[in-house]
């Protein structure tokens, strides 16, 4: 009598989830990833953080730069991160320097990503000269070695305002990522579908819009992703490096200052810390997001994630009405 | 239907995939033997489970399938109990595959002849490179072809070239029992029917089982010793195909499908095509899978689902035959 009641295991399974909504708009996805446990722990921890950022003036209790506390206190309840070896405050380091990481992250990986869809994208699609000029440019950006032409720039420039900061940042990262989504528009504009679409006479911006850039949606936010996580973690380099604005506060100037006060040789654990936990946890939260991405876009890893053998073997099972083990 | 001496023996097997719809029961409490040296062929249409029968013997199903009922063993031994390493030694050795297209089992960026050192290279690590340089010869020899296509890569061969040479990787090891999922539905008519021969004339010189699947009733009944027909996960009707052609009853599925093979009668080509559409297998209908689309369904096909019987030579999963051959058996 099982052919009568296969219906119901369909309670088993998970009905609501992913696949029904239509996944091709940025609407659909959102809906989705708010079922998914990476995307919820991501982007808690996400939002976490811009709100730090945002609310620093509110949340910090003491200056960043203010010196006048006893120096290396280890975490307690007037300083809860402890203090630095010149007597600042890490717990109001840590919150400021949330926000202007988060600042030069968001802002570089706009210019990047500017760069990189209108060098790498756009010309590959049409092709002919302007794209292969495009593309020598691209390759020629990419064979530089980032990190030296940004030390290169930074202290060229000479001037460590965060604007500037974001524009090197921006200007040395973007050639990478354009090369992605050259590559990914190039296999895209010769698929089968595409074709199709062409012989059914639909435009080229239409194409480009309906049929090509669902497809790379998922490539496009992964690629915004690394590029914020990219931009962060070179504004800390820079800053470690000295180059940066060692009056301001940052995570890399809080490492950078860690580094040379010997918070290590001082066993001030507290004072390191903070700043290079930041950057790894934001880095998780993004990350976890781009999982989470990958597999509402990927019908196959989506499938693999919520429909595991075992699950289908126990479905089965239930709607026989057996126990099972 | 476990039969000692058969080389493939698929107990009660269900499958049922895990979709987004819900359960869907592609293969059905089928349960099928193969003697050594048969050639069994499963026809029916498109979506009624032949693939998915074909990877669940070849413990190949995809991760949200589950063979959730039932035992399948080649040459005695449960597949489905083997751990990954004895599977992997396993198959290839007495159970191999033949699939639909050899351009997607070609490796493209490798030419063909690396990937039949490989099989070797694998399974038979003690032979040295001469012994299977002869061995891989001789193997291209029983499908006509030249060695010189060893060189080649899949893109540089024809479609028929290409299946001939994934039916020599598929003997290379000598194995007990080849399934083959529709390996002739790329090909032209004319390539098909020299694959159907070839395969034919190696199995006689080699004496292995085949599982042979197609949509094709010609062509299963051309080539198979035994045919079962397929419908929406099930076997309706399984018999030798010596008999098939003229047997006396069919399952009226299987009569549609005769009934659709084009006919030179007098007035011309006539073709039937079954009325109706492919059954859901995720809510599948109450009773007979077939009822909704069959001329001769009364009240008991509406009730439950048949099962097979023996009726005369063949097996039947239908009621209708059933009933008439209790009223022949009665008077
Ligand atoms: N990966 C999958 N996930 C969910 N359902 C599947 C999957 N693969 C197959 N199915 C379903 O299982 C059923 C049987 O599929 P299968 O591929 O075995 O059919 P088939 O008889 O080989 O058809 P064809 O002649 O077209 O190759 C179909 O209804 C199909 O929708
Ligand atoms: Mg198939």
């Amino acid at each position: 009598m099982a052919e009568m009641t296969v219906n119901d295991t369909n309670k088993d399974l998970p009905n609501d989830s992913p696949h029904r909504a239509r996944t091709s708009s940025l609407f659909g996805w959102i809906k989705v990833m708010k079922k998914n446990r990476k995307a919820q722990v991501g982007f808690i921890i996400f939002v976490g953080f811009i709100l730090v950022g945002i609310l620093a003036p509110v949340i910090a209790r003491y200056s960043p730069t203010a010196t006048n506390f006893p120096p290396l206190e280890p975490p307690n309840a007037q300083h809860w991160f402890g203090t630095t070896g010149l007597g600042q405050d890490v717990y109001a380091q840590f919150v400021w320097g949330t926000r202007s990481s988060l600042i030069v992250g968001f802002g570089a990986s706009a210019i990047s990503t500017l760069f990189a869809v209108v060098i790498g994208m756009y010309p590959a699609y049409w092709g002919g000269y302007l794209d292969r000029v495009m593309a020598t440019f691209t390759n020629v950006f990419i064979v530089i070695p980032g990190l030296p032409l940004m030390i290169v720039a930074a202290a060229y420039v000479h001037d460590s305002s965060t604007l500037t900061m974001m524009v090197i940042i921006g200007l040395t990262g973007w050639a990478g990522r354009a090369r992605v989504l050259r590559a990914q528009i190039l296999t895209l504009r010769n698929r089968e579908f595409v074709w199709a679409a062409r012989l059914t006479g639909a435009s080229d911006r239409r194409i480009l819009v309906h049929e090509i850039l669902p497809n790379m949606l998922s490539l496009f936010m992964a690629s915004l992703m690394y590029g914020i996580l990219g931009a962060i973690l070179a504004e800390a380099g820079l800053e470690f490096l000295g180059l940066g604005n060692l009056t301001g506060v940052s995570w890399g100037s809080m490492l950078y200052w860690a580094n040379n006060g010997g918070a290590l040789l001082n066993g001030a654990w507290w004072w390191l810390l903070p700043g290079g936990l930041g950057i790894a946890m934001f880095g998780t939260s993004l990350a976890l997001m781009n999982f989470a991405l990958d597999e509402v876009t990927n019908p196959r890893l989506r499938q693999m994630s919520t429909l595991s053998r075992d699950r289908i073997v126990r479905a089965w099972h239930a709607l026989r009405g057996e126990s099972f083990q | 239907m476990s039969d000692d001496t058969a080389i493939l023996t698929v107990d009660h097997a269900t499958v049922v995939y895990g979709s987004e719809a819900g359960l869907a029961q592609a293969v059905n409490d089928v349960s099928l033997a193969v003697a050594p040296g048969h050639i069994l062929g499963v026809v029916g249409e498109s979506g009624c489970g032949k693939s998915t029968l074909a990877q669940a013997i070849m413990r190949l199903l995809s991760p949200n399938a589950a063979l959730v009922e039932g035992r399948i063993a080649v040459r005695g031994r449960d597949m489905y109990r083997m751990s990954e390493n004895e599977l992997r030694m396993f198959r290839w050795k007495h159970v191999s595959m033949v699939f639909q297209s050899a351009l997607v089992t070609l490796n493209p960026v490798i030419p063909v002849g690396k990937q039949f050192q490989e099989i070797f290279q694998i399974h038979e690590p003690t032979m040295s490179q001469v012994q299977v340089r002869k061995r891989i010869e001789e193997l291209l020899s029983l499908v006509r072809i030249h060695p010189q296509n060893l060189s080649n890569y899949a893109h540089e061969l024809s479609g028929g070239m290409r299946q001939r040479i994934a039916i020599a990787m598929a003997i290379a090891l000598d194995p007990v029992l080849v399934v083959m999922d529709e390996p002739t539905t790329a090909l032209d008519a004319v390539v098909q029917r020299e694959i159907l021969d070839e395969i034919r004339r190696i199995q006689e010189i080699k004496r292995f089982a085949v599982v042979f699947i197609s949509h094709d009733l010609r062509l299963v009944s051309y080539i198979s010793t035994e045919i079962a027909v397929m419908y929406a996960g099930k076997i309706v009707e399984v018999g030798s195909a010596h008999h098939f052609m003229a047997a006396a009853h069919h399952h009226p599925y299987t009569q549609g499908l005769l009934d659709s093979v084009p006919k030179l009668s007098g007035e011309g080509f006539t073709i039937r095509a079954i009325p109706g559409s492919p059954p859901d297998l995720v809510h599948p209908v109450r009773g007979c899978a077939f009822h909704p689309r069959c001329s001769a369904a009364y009240d008991a096909c509406l009730a439950a689902s048949p099962i097979l019987r023996s009726v005369g030579s063949s097996k039947f999963a239908c009621f209708d035959i059933e009933r008439r051959e209790n009223e022949k058996a009665h008077g």
